[in-house]
């Protein structure tokens, strides 16, 4: 272990890294602080960026733009009452009433601080729990890694947006574009349409980047200028007395716990991490009356539990392949862009690049510390950057990146043809997420199945005979139903404190 | 369109995209132990009808009338039919040419329809060249892509 600790710290003591480390959480901050660009929006935009530098490089901007933008969507949830990234919807709960009472710089230096603890503390669990699972998970093989990926497709369950159904037609179109190309066990060629463009297959890069981040602008821009009618606050004083930070030590705990808890489960996202901690910090404190109108411990909860998400998340992505959120799996993508496979083998195989991303990881939670407490005035700026500038460079954005990745037109034509499939399936309520799920899980669940088929004579009975496979697929099960326990869970504090739960 | 209605669309689309993929696979070869390269997109489709077919029997089982949704705007084809402009555009007259241009327009579409293009035409001839500038200096100089 001591021997992967400093291969990584030899990883990242370059110029090179330490720069992409701190464009990344600037870059997080300043999109989150965007008006209608989320995380996802700016790790999927970033992404044609990372082909040219190194693999560390590449992950450790990305995930610096995931560090920065969990904080980043507090700034204009406190300001506005908007928050910059869902994740930050809890966050306005407090966050703006403090505002209201004239203490909007205090609310930001809180959520910074909460944030980088949170962050740090995720890193630190993500650092002690990701080695020793992936080496029990290097005992995998086929029909193991197949109960893995349906593990893993069955998160399509908590990604839907109403119907459920609608969710897994989405995956299994995913699936389906995961197949175009040659055949990985005979090379034989499917729904190519005799083009030689799709004999490597569909581009994933341009289908996340196309229903990710184009088909959300085209659907923003759409949208037309909904008026924010709510009054804008100034940063003012940031100061915090010992007093305000004794308050905040025990919501901290409690959000980087259930932060971190809630990361790992594949299932849950960063604003349900958030929220539950902010109902938890509720009921454990002493004054549960001053949530909802300014409260200390509620911004400190909501901001320290998005924040250890991130920790958490990277654990079954790295260790298993298998992303949580749609963050995650662009960062998936990253890395199988770079000829990398996450999974168990990448630990064993390339320490440096998982050490350098726990470590590096760290030092983009610091770096939140500073930019957010110096930055906080200039960043205020952005959330009223106007539209006109904003969507058309976008709209370059997202296809040019694709244009430099690969060098020709081909996948750029694919981003706007993804990008407006994308637009009519939010038109139709039908989540894209489980689009990009299905298009990177699709190969792992293709080649395994067919594998462990084969070692069993085609008999199915290998999934459930085997125990480490038939545990997963137990989890696998108890992940599909999640979104309902969860529900009936949220529904179930929510009304004992009167609130409502946040809507995705 | 209301939601009812784009349910069943949605099915039977998805249940034609199904019918075409079983019968684009059926003349693939049969893999003798490795179960073909038919076999996956099979399963997938397999799947794809039994999910069709459950939201069009769900919307048949809800009750109660349904939001209609809006379809697209002028604006999003204006902007996909800028985009394909601009795709189609770029590669012969380079990056530098083409892209302020493009920006300056759906800039000024956006700004002209929120009722705001004398404010903005000033502005927007500035920004659109700065951010060209910018982009060409980020992908071409920091990142090391060639752009045309």
């Amino acid at each position: 272990m001591y021997d992967h600790f400093f291969l990584g710290l030899q990883a990242i003591s370059s110029l090179e890294v330490q720069f992409f480390i701190l464009f990344g959480a600037v870059a997080g901050i300043a999109v989150s602080c965007l008006p209608g660009l989320s995380a996802t929006m700016a790790v999927a935009l970033l992404l044609p960026m990372t082909f040219g530098i190194s693999p560390v490089s590449a992950l450790l901007l990305l995930s610096g733009i995931y560090v920065g933008a969990m904080f980043g969507g507090a700034i204009p949830a406190i300001l506005l009452a908007t928050p910059g990234t869902p994740s930050a919807v809890s966050t306005t709960f407090d966050g703006y009433p403090m505002a209201k009472k004239g203490m909007a710089g205090k609310a930001i230096s809180i959520a910074c601080i909460a944030s980088v603890v949170a962050g740090l503390f995720g890193t630190a669990v993500l650092m002690l729990v990701a080695p020793p699972l992936a080496e029990f998970a290097l005992r995998f093989s086929a029909p193991e890694y197949f109960s893995v990926a349906v593990f893993g497709l069955a998160v399509i369950s908590s990604l839907s947006e109403g119907s459920v159904f609608k969710a897994f037609i989405s995956g299994m179109i995913g699936l389906l574009l995961a197949v175009v190309g040659q055949d990985p066990m005979t090379g034989f060629e499917r729904f190519t349409f005799g083009s030689s463009d799709l004999l490597g297959g569909v581009s994933f890069l341009a289908v996340m980047i196309g229903t990710a981040a184009l088909a959300e602008v085209l659907y923003q821009m759409d949208g037309g200028n909904k008026g924010q009618a709510l009054e804008k606050f100034e940063v003012n004083d940031m100061g915090l007395t010992k007093a305000e930070l004794r308050q905040m030590v025990k919501p901290t705990i409690i959000g980087c716990i259930f932060g971190v808890f809630i990361g790992i489960m594949p299932a849950a996202g960063a604003n349900i991490a958030a929220f539950i901690s902010w109902a938890q910090a509720k009921m454990w404190s002493k004054h549960p009356e001053e949530f909802g109108h300014g409260s200390i411990e509620g911004i400190t909860a909501s901001e320290a539990g998005n924040n250890s998400v991130v920790g958490g998340d990277l654990v079954p992505m790295l260790t298993l392949g298998v992303p949580g959120d749609p963050v995650t799996g662009i960062m998936m993508g990253a890395l199988i862009l770079q000829g990398l496979r996450p999974g168990p083998m990448l630990f064993a195989e390339r320490p440096e690049i998982v050490w350098g991303l726990f470590l590096g990881l760290f030092i983009s939670n610091l770096w939140v510390l500073p930019i957010g407490l110096f930055g906080a005035r200039f960043f205020a700026k952005m959330t009223t950057v106007p539209k006109p500038i904003l969507w058309p460079t976008i709209l370059i954005l997202c296809t040019v990146g694709t244009f430099a990745s690969e060098g020709t037109m081909v996948p750029a034509y694919t981003v706007v043809v993804f990008g407006f499939l994308g637009y009519f399936m939010k038109k139709a309520s039908i989540p894209t997420a489980p689009l990009i799920l299905g298009v990177l899980l699709g190969p792992m669940t293709e080649e395994n199945l067919r594998r462990s088929l084969l070692m069993s004579n085609s008999d199915w009975s290998i999934f459930v005979t085997r125990p480490i496979s038939l545990a997963l697929l137990a989890v696998g099960f108890l992940t599909l139903i999640w979104p309902w326990i969860q529900e009936w869970y949220q529904n179930r504090i929510a009304r004992r404190l009167g609130v409502e739960v946040p809507k995705e | 369109m209301g939601m009812r209605k784009i349910n069943y669309v949605i099915g039977i689309l998805m249940l034609l995209l199904a019918g075409y993929v079983f019968m684009t696979s059926s003349t693939y070869p049969s893999g003798d132990k490795t179960l073909g390269p038919a076999f996956f997109p099979d399963l997938a489709a397999g799947g794809l009808v039994f999910f069709s077919i459950s939201l069009m029997v769900q919307t048949a089982l809800e009750q109660g009338t349904s939001e209609r949704i809006e379809g697209p705007g002028v604006i999003f084809w204006m902007a996909n039919g800028a985009l394909v402009a601009y795709l189609l555009i770029m590669p012969i007259l380079g990056f530098l040419t083409t892209t302020p241009v493009f920006l300056y327009g759906v800039g000024m579409y956006m700004a002209y329809k929120a009722g705001e293009g004398k404010l903005w035409w000033k502005k927007l001839i500035a920004s659109s060249v700065i951010t060209t500038g910018a982009l060409y200096y980020l992908f071409a100089t920091l990142l090391n892509v060639p752009l045309p």
